[in-house]
């Protein structure tokens, strides 16, 4: 203010020398000096409502040169509202009905803004005349000026803050409030962050060098008047920024902006937070007056609230968008919830259809019977016409079971016992159906029963096919029945074939044999040579069948009769057959190689047959070779594990191996080899008897293998 | 016992073995007699004098050799029949048959044979069993007290 009224004091000498003597009569030097130097605004008008003069007081209120302003109407100097009032009051002065007249009214300025001033306007004349003026005084009222600036600043500040303006938008507006009430005057609005930190909320009058200088700098004990007011939560006052110790950090970029002095004061939180800083700078150095103070007050609260209501509305924002974000995440969690129940139900709903079982409960005080979808089915019934009681339920029994389905409830709700019973059902079809129920049952807190549940199993088509499988079991009973029957009949078949065979086929072999002897013995006179010959060869003949029978019965009794199992010492056993067969074969040179510890189950008896025809064949078919290397063993073949018996003799050829085991053929001449044939078929039939396989390997004059298993029980 | 003094019942059905055992047992100089029985029911007819013509037992002979496989009478009924009836309980019989069926031996045994002779098919054998047969039976053996009859 000082440099203004400075400023206006220069001004106004200046323009007093150069035209108001023009107008005033010369001579009037106290009137002169008291016109010039007033420090209220006069303006001289005409009659006609025209400027004649003014002095400075009153130029510099209204923005005009003196040029400018001689020959406006007055009128013009007013604003639109108040110029019915001022013509009013024109009118009556220039009509002589008023002699003077005083109004508070609003002017407007060169550049359009309105100020207040008081008004005393009063004619120079007894009358208006010739050469009358009329002299109008205005007092700026400035106070009030401020007062309503403010208040307008506020009131848009406070809108702004309504409306949810940008902040920097709303700072900039209350930065200029104050920056209105003190001319010279430069306002800045800090913001402080969560980290401490200041960020520029306004500061357009700030050089923007100084503006970026700021941005982002922490707060502390020593960081300018708005860090430190930040930092110590208090007004910070710098009437010399040059010499202060607190602009050490900031002081050459501040100097440079043209800043000299600076107040600031904190904003805070309603929560004691501090949220911002409201700062004064001035341009020469000088401590706040109290109005600067008075006037930092009041645009701090504007500020805090601006600030604050902020701050809420992006912790509202976030609080919303936290919410919403819960509000999805349980919507969607119940959303899921609500799927997997409705799978769920599906599950069971299938369930209870594939495995034709359904639920029910009974409410016994309300006699409402609740059924799953899949129990509707079942009775093929529907909830329409369902009725639901138990009565219905009843009725859909078919007669000759509804009093015994009724006991068996009525017990079970008199003794709290589970039932489970199975009832025929009727549908509306008149299709019968089998169901099989259970049901339990819910007693209250004074031991009445109050509910009944429980599932049911529809067991048609289980009953159906329990009563087929019965059918079935029988069938299969008596078809095995029979097939046992004709296997015995066959067995006894066979064993009478047998019989006859052992029996009756002897008994001509004995005459023919016997028959021969005779002839050959007591009528020898009778026959010549060749004659005798001849009965001594059907003699042979019939031996030699007498002896095929007795291998053929053998054989067949392999087939028959049961297997004696038990763990035969194969060692022990090979040995003594061995012994047997050298004993039967003195002459011969047989090297017997019988390894040890071998055993296997089976039944010894036959065990023993094997190996006699094993060995056996390899002493035989090793005869015509000096000496006979024969081998009793065991080793790891694809078949697993396998005795084998080897030898050193004819072998024979792999091509005719077929015809090896089969009863009655023989791969030798009866000259080179006698036999029957019978040894190795007899061999094969007890492997097989056994679960085992037998096979050989041989090459002619290389000598023979046979190999057997005995069906896993070789040891 | 003497040579020449003993009798025995041949129950044999086929005419053949028959007579090959017949032509044996002459050769055998310890049988004086040899009854022949076609079939089971004749046997019995002799030992037990039923449905002959007086009604009056006959001799019985003192060895049956006794086939298993006989028409009418099976012979193991026979061997059953003769234990079962006090005159003949303890009368010595060979059962002589083609069978080498165990069944049929244990069954013999079980009925109450005193030896089982399997007939060799060789005519030289069968001649040589029949004599070892009649001799141990009727010459070493000491035959039990006779009960009953005259």
């Amino acid at each position: 203010m000082r440099r203004v009224s400075g400023e206006a004091t220069q001004r106004r000498t200046a323009r007093a020398e150069e035209g108001q003597a023009a107008v005033l009569p010369a001579g009037l030097g106290v009137a002169r000096a008291l016109f010039e130097d007033a420090v209220f605004g006069i303006i001289q008008l005409g009659l006609d409502g025209h400027v004649l003069t003014a002095n400075q007081a009153a130029l510099q209120q209204l923005g005009y040169t003196l040029d400018e302003l001689r020959g406006k109407p007055f009128a013009a100097l007013l604003s639109a509202e108040d110029q019915p009032t001022a013509a009013a009051t024109f009118d009556a002065l220039v009509g002589g009905t008023k002699k003077a007249s005083r109004h508070e009214l609003r002017y407007r300025r060169k550049d359009g803004t309105l100020g207040w001033a008081r008004l005393t306007a009063q004619l120079t004349a007894e009358r208006p005349a010739e050469g009358a003026s009329i002299i109008v005084m205005a007092e700026e009222d400035s106070d009030r000026m401020r007062r309503e600036a403010l208040e307008r600043g506020e009131r848009a500040a406070l809108e702004r803050i309504a409306r949810g303006d940008a902040l920097n938008g709303t700072l900039e507006a209350i930065a200029a409030l104050v920056e209105s009430q003190a001319p010279g005057m430069l306002a800045s609005i800090l913001l402080v962050d969560d980290q401490g930190r200041v960020h520029v909320g306004a500061g357009r009058s700030l050089p923007a060098a100084y503006n970026q200088a700021v941005e982002g700098e922490p707060i502390g004990p020593q960081a300018g008047s708005c860090g430190t007011a930040a930092y110590r939560r208090e007004t910070v006052i710098t009437p010399d920024i040059a010499t202060d110790p607190l602009w050490e950090r900031y002081r050459s970029v501040a100097l440079a902006a043209g800043l000299a002095s600076s107040w600031s004061t904190p904003l805070f939180a309603s929560d004691g937070r501090v949220i911002g800083t409201l700062a004064q700078y001035y341009h020469l150095r000088q401590d706040p007056s109290p109005r600067d103070l008075k006037l930092v007050e009041a645009a701090k609260h504007l500020a805090e609230i601006a600030i604050e209501s902020k701050l809420a509305y992006a912790a509202l924002r976030e609080a919303r968008d936290n919410l919403e974000e819960r509000v999805a995440a349980r919507t969607t969690a119940l959303r899921e919830a609500a799927d997997r129940l409705q799978a769920s139900e599906r599950l069971q709903s299938a369930a209870q259809s594939i495995a034709h079982m359904g639920s029910w409960e009974w409410d016994m005080a309300t006699n409402v019977v609740r059924w799953s979808d899949e129990l509707y089915r079942i009775y093929g019934l529907t909830p329409q016409s369902f009725g639901a009681t138990f009565e219905a339920f009843l009725a859909q029994i078919r007669e000759d079971e509804r009093e015994m389905v009724r006991a068996t409830v009525e017990r079970s709700a008199a003794t709290h016992a589970p039932f489970t019973i199975v009832q025929r059902i009727v549908r509306p079809s008149g299709e019968e159906r089998t169901l099989a129920s259970n049901g339990r049952v819910d007693v209250d807190a004074e031991g009445r029963a109050v509910r009944m549940w429980g599932t049911c199993l529809d067991i048609t088509e289980r009953s159906q096919a329990e009563a087929a499988l019965k059918r079935l079991y029988a069938d299969l009973e008596r078809r095995v029945a029979e097939r046992t029957l004709q296997l015995e009949e066959t067995n006894h078949e066979l064993e009478a074939f047998s019989y006859s065979v052992s029996h009756d086929l002897r008994a001509p072999l004995r005459a023919i044999d016997g028959f021969s002897k005779i002839l050959l013995a007591e009528h020898e006179a009778g026959l010549d040579e060749v004659g005798k010959n001849y009965l001594r060869r059907v003699r042979a003949a019939t031996q030699r069948m007498d002896q095929l029978i007795d291998e053929m019965l053998a054989l067949s009794r392999l087939t028959r009769g049961e297997l004696h199992l038990e763990t035969v010492d194969l060692s022990a056993l090979a040995r003594e057959v061995a012994t047997d067969l050298r004993a039967g074969a003195p002459a011969r040179k047989i090297d017997f190689e019988i390894a040890e510890g071998l055993s296997a189950r089976g039944d010894p008896r036959l065990l023993r047959t094997v190996l006699e025809n094993l060995l056996g064949n390899a002493v035989k078919f090793t005869g015509r070779h000096p000496r006979a290397h024969i081998t009793f063993g065991a080793r790891d073949t694809e078949r697993g594990r396998a005795f084998f018996v080897r030898d050193d003799g004819a072998g024979f050829d792999m091509g005719y191996v077929d015809q090896l085991f089969k009863p009655f053929s023989r791969l030798h001449d009866q000259d080179e080899f006698t036999g029957s044939g019978i040894g190795l078929a007899s061999v094969q039939r007890i492997v097989h008897r056994h679960g085992g396989h037998i096979w050989a390997e041989s090459e002619p004059e290389r000598g023979a293998t046979f190999s057997f298993t005995l069906g896993g029980l070789e040891r | 016992m003497k040579a020449g003094k003993h009798r025995i019942l041949l129950v044999e059905d086929n005419p053949d073995d028959a007579e090959l055992a017949l032509h044996a047992l002459r050769k055998n100089d310890v049988v004086s007699e040899v009854l022949l029985a076609r079939d089971g029911a004749a046997a019995l007819r002799l030992l037990h004098g039923e449905g002959s013509a007086d009604g009056t037992p006959r001799q019985l002979p003192d060895l049956v050799l006794l086939d298993l496989k006989l028409p009418k009478v099976p012979g193991i009924e026979v061997l059953r029949a003769i234990r079962a009836d006090r005159r003949t309980q303890l009368l010595p019989v060979v059962v002589l048959t083609s069978s080498h069926e165990d069944r049929d031996l244990a069954a013999s045994y079980a009925a109450g044979a005193n030896s089982y002779i399997r007939k060799p098919v060789d005519f030289d054998a069968f001649v040589t069993t029949v004599r070892d047969l009649g001799l141990y039976w009727l010459v070493l053996n000491e035959a039990p007290p006779a009960i009953g009859g005259p």
